[in-house]
């Protein structure tokens, strides 16, 4: 077993109520890492395009990687995937917080869930012991409450996972929460809802053990002299948070706004952005586990119509999807409803989505309040947004539909609607516009698990500010450039890939990482004596497996496309206001600088080149 | 020349000042470049521009009484 690993993955059959341990070979982990790299690979194995995401067959991975607990700064995170219920493709998320960690503490790199309980339960593993138990009083707790019961059951020092209503119910835009209400969210795909077929509730972890580490002595040295330096340059993202940059987000187009219809909000972004949260509600920063960055905010709202929201706070991507996209400039009823989705356990941006979808049916009579239990669906108005966080969450009226994602609601209701759908792949828009950024709507096309702000590195900064040599970047692209775009998402979406294997927040990219910085910690760690071009190809071989993994659920070009808004209405005003994006100019070098055919299947050549041929044609 | 420089969000920390809002003093000629050296800010920790409301790059050129906004690099979730 390489060092910097626990070498041991937990499987547990809920059907069967076993646990077994399993340890991966040295030859595996080095392919793929780990994270999602390593959760794709056995996902790719063990389900495919017959299983019912819902279903007992379905699995339910959470993984951390080789940097977890390794004590590399912004580390705190792991990565969750499935088969997404909500896309019937290729499904992850990753998150923040300290559970990935705690795992690590207690013994394991992973665990891989599988089958389904006929009564709930939730899994105890501490570094000792691993128990399922039974959760019959924690159902239909929300993900705070549920902390709590088991922190008063098991002690302090455990970290928990948990779904909340949303999950349970099966709701296909539901998330997992972890850290109680700190909230960090593996929000994306509809993973919560996997655990709720599972009648798995949560996963509470505890324990003192460590990975051997080859050289920590040089590895301490290493990270030591980088965080004084991150602390020096955290600025904005420490002080106001993710949600710092929100102004500039309206002013430069990239805000959406109105379900994604206008391109300027008259400067409202002013009364919802970071500096708000910072100025009137911030308690304290929350930091994930090894980060001195702390972009997360923990707020306390006092008085008023919304008084006694505590906890985590919204992060840009909630502030967009529920704020600006919907119209509503309130604040406090921003937090409200990010409070419910974090409780309930609901992927903020998806439910922006839905709710925006919804908004403009209404708007256009598609929609009316005999559906919504007589209320009225009024673009702004805050009441509407927690009303329909609600019946979303218990599939009530309208919201049993819309908690199926856009393209399923608009194909039910059908007329205009599909104009409304603002998705790709049936995975609803995070809150970064593609009209405004070329690389960016490149992504969203092309990305793995559908619309994606998260699998580029963040494109757009590479577009306005950075660099990276070892992928052929030698100086920042340009927001509107169309040549080279293909090659550059094309390599950047496998080092993104290699971030969430390696298990480490791509924020780093602002903060003095850079690829060689990846590279000598990953030698340090596991005594391997890697070179860049063997990480860089593993992070493309595991992003070119989970595009297998699609394209045997039949995934191809025709799906790697924007909706009609996007792709040819400019929206006339503000930032970029008359631009579409010249998504096909680069969709074609993309698929070559991937080694993918016209219709965007990795080629038998490509497949032999990262070598895996055989597992993709078995 | 003087021109107004309010500086978004966590920019402020660049105020010689401590203010976000600041008066400049610029000679005849001189560039948005010029506030952005002057006030130490790196490359990295600006996005946008805008003079007068309207966005801009920074090879811009200034005139008396110009309002510039410097906002903060997007960077978002």
């Amino acid at each position: 077993m390489p060092k910097g690993y626990m070498g041991k993955i937990l499987r547990v059959d809920l059907t069967a109520k076993t646990v077994v341990e399993e340890n991966p070979s040295e030859e595996i982990l080095k392919k793929y890492i780990g994270g999602v790299g390593l959760s794709g690979y056995y996902l790719y194995k063990e389900t495919d395009e017959k299983t019912d995401p819902l279903g007992p067959d379905n699995r339910l991975v959470f993984m951390t990687g080789p940097f977890t607990l390794s004590g590399v700064p912004s580390s705190g995170r792991h990565s969750v995937a499935a088969k997404s219920p909500l896309t019937g493709i290729w499904g992850d998320a990753d998150v923040g917080g300290t559970w990935g960690i705690g795992l690590k503490k207690a013994g394991y790199d992973g665990i891989i869930v599988q089958g389904a309980s006929p009564k709930p339960v939730y899994l105890f593993i501490s570094d000792s012991e691993v128990k399922i138990e039974d959760a019959s009083a924690l159902w239909g707790k929300d993900t705070f409450e549920t902390d709590d019961i088991l922190k008063e059951k098991h002690g302090a020092n455990i970290v928990t996972q948990s779904i909340g209503q949303a999950g349970e119910n099966l709701v296909k835009i539901a998330s997992i929460m972890t850290d109680g209400s700190s909230a960090r969210a593996a929000a994306r795909c509809g993973l919560g809802a996997v655990m709720g077929s599972k009648k798995l509730k949560a996963i509470a972890v505890t324990g003192n053990k460590k990975p051997e580490i080859f050289d920590e002595e040089g590895l301490k040295a290493d990270i030591k002299e980088l965080v004084t330096v991150q602390v020096q340059n955290r600025g904005g993202m420490h002080e106001h948070g993710t949600a710092e940059g929100l102004i500039g987000n309206e002013l430069s187009g990239d805000l959406p706004i109105k379900n994604w219809k206008l391109g300027a909000w008259g400067g409202n972004a002013e009364k919802i952005s970071g500096e708000v949260m910072t100025e009137k509600y911030l308690e304290k920063r929350y930091f994930c586990g090894n980060c001195v960055v702390g972009c997360g905010r923990e707020i306390h709202i006092k008085e008023g119509k919304y008084a006694g929201v505590r906890g985590s706070g919204p992060e840009y991507e909630t502030i967009g999807c529920i704020g600006s996209n919907l119209l509503i400039d309130d604040m406090e009823a921003l937090c409200k409803g990010n409070e419910l989705c974090n409780r309930y356990g609901l992927d903020t941006i998806s439910a922006g989505g839905v709710i925006g979808f919804a908004m403009e049916c209404y708007e256009h009579g598609l929609i009316t309040e005999k559906d919504t239990d007589g209320i009225k669906l009024t673009w702004g108005d805050p009441d509407a947004l927690m009303a329909l966080i609600e019946m979303i969450t218990f599939k009530k009226s309208i919201g049993a539909l819309l908690g199926q994602g856009v393209r399923t609601a608009a194909g039910e209701i059908g007329g205009i609607a599909k104009e409304f759908a603002i998705e790709t792949k049936g995975l609803e828009f995070p809150a970064h516009e593609p009209r405004c950024f070329n690389g960016t709507a490149l992504t969203y096309a092309t990305s793995n698990r559908g619309a994606c702000h998260n699998s580029d590195l963040g494109s757009r900064f590479f577009e306005k500010k950075l660099t990276m040599p070892e992928i052929g970047l030698m100086e920042p692209a340009g927001i509107h450039t169309v040549e080279g775009k293909g090659h550059m998402i094309a390599k950047l979406q496998d080092v993104s890939g290699l971030y969430d294997s390696l298990k480490i927040c791509k924020f780093m990219v602002w903060f003095n990482v850079d690829n060689a910085k990846l590279l000598k910690w990953i030698n340090l760690i596991t005594g391997w004596n890697m070179t860049m071009e063997e990480l860089l190809i593993a992070g493309e071989t595991g992003y070119t497996l989970r595009r297998m993994y699609n394209v045997r659920c039949g995934i191809s070009r025709k799906d790697d496309t924007l909706p009609p808004r996007i792709l040819n209405q400019p929206r006339g005003e503000g930032g970029c206001g008359d631009r579409v994006p010249p998504l096909n100019e680069m969709l074609v070098p993309y698929y070559e600088a991937k080694g993918w055919d016209e219709f965007g299947i990795p080629t038998d050549e490509t497949l032999k080149r990262l070598d895996i041929f055989e597992i993709c044609k078995r | 020349m003087k021109v107004t420089v309010k500086l978004r969000a966590s920019l402020k920390r660049f105020s010689k000042t401590g203010e976000s809002t600041v008066v400049m003093e610029l000679i005849e000629g001189q560039k948005i470049r010029a506030i952005i050296e002057e006030l130490g800010i790196p490359e990295t920790d600006f996005g946008l521009i805008t003079v007068n409301g309207c966005l801009t790059e920074t090879d811009q050129l200034l005139k008396e009484g110009d309002s510039v906004e410097l906002f903060t690099m997007l960077k978002g979730g």
